[in-house]
């Protein structure tokens, strides 16, 4: 039986929309949606009329990451499973610019995939973790480098190291408020003060 | 950076077999805590 596609990719205005949808096991990648996600980018590529993708989950997770249950069966099996490095190599060399829209989890390979993209939007619900540790792993999609590079390497050694989460960065207080009581108390005090 | 994602793949893969990580697969499915006393 053919499985729903839990990828779906959409082009409207020139942007390619690749989203996960498989919402009942929080957006988990499974060995085919990696295929779909690689085979969403290659045709993004390859269209002359798209000229930027979109990575998204739903506005409650984006991607609890890897399928463990997919994990395992390989463990098990032995075997070496080559859809995700593929996705990773069609990501890592994609030419376009490519934005993310994160809410929700984002865990192992959707957090390291984001090391990828050009933007990142991320909602205040959003969390992002590289757990590789707990599972007995290594970090992956070259975020051994990324990572660093991006956050710093004592940073990057709590969420790789220590499995720690990182929350979407609060907004700083916006200027203008701040700005405006100053100039209000600064309106109030005597000349010469 | 395709260099670093064929290295960490590997690496990965290779763990991805190790008992560590299938203690921690299994247990995850068994939705019980990872035991690693044992390595």
């Amino acid at each position: 039986m053919t499985q729903p596609a839990q990828i779906l990719v959409t082009t409207t205005a020139r942007i390619t929309t690749i989203r996960f949808d498989r919402p009942e096991k929080k957006n988990a990648i499974t060995v085919e949606m990696y295929g779909a996600l690689r085979a969403g980018l290659e045709a993004a590529a390859s269209d002359p009329a798209v000229r930027a993708v979109v990575i998204a989950g739903s506005r409650e997770c984006f991607t609890a990451g890897n399928d463990l249950g997919d994990f395992l069966r390989t463990a098990q099996g032995g075997g070496h499973v080559t859809a995700p490095l593929d996705f990773l190599r069609a990501l890592a060399t994609f030419d376009k610019p490519i934005v993310a829209a994160v809410a929700g989890v984002a865990i192992g390979i959707g957090t390291t995939l984001l090391l990828h993209c050009d933007l990142v939007y991320a909602a205040p619900t959003a969390r992002f973790k590289v757990p590789f540790v707990d599972l007995g792993l290594v970090p992956e999609a070259g975020s051994s480098i990324l990572l660093p590079a991006l956050v710093g390497a004592r940073r990057a050694a709590q969420l790789l190291l220590l499995g720690e989460e990182l929350d979407a960065p609060t907004p700083p207080p916006t200027p203008r408020p701040r700005a405006s009581r100053r100039a209000r108390r600064a309106r109030s005090a005597p000349p010469g003060r | 950076m395709l260099e670093a994602i064929r290295i960490e793949g590997e690496a990965f893969a290779e763990r991805l077999r190790a008992p560590e990580a299938m203690e921690a697969l299994q247990a995850f499915m068994a939705r019980r805590p990872a035991d690693f006393s044992r390595f």
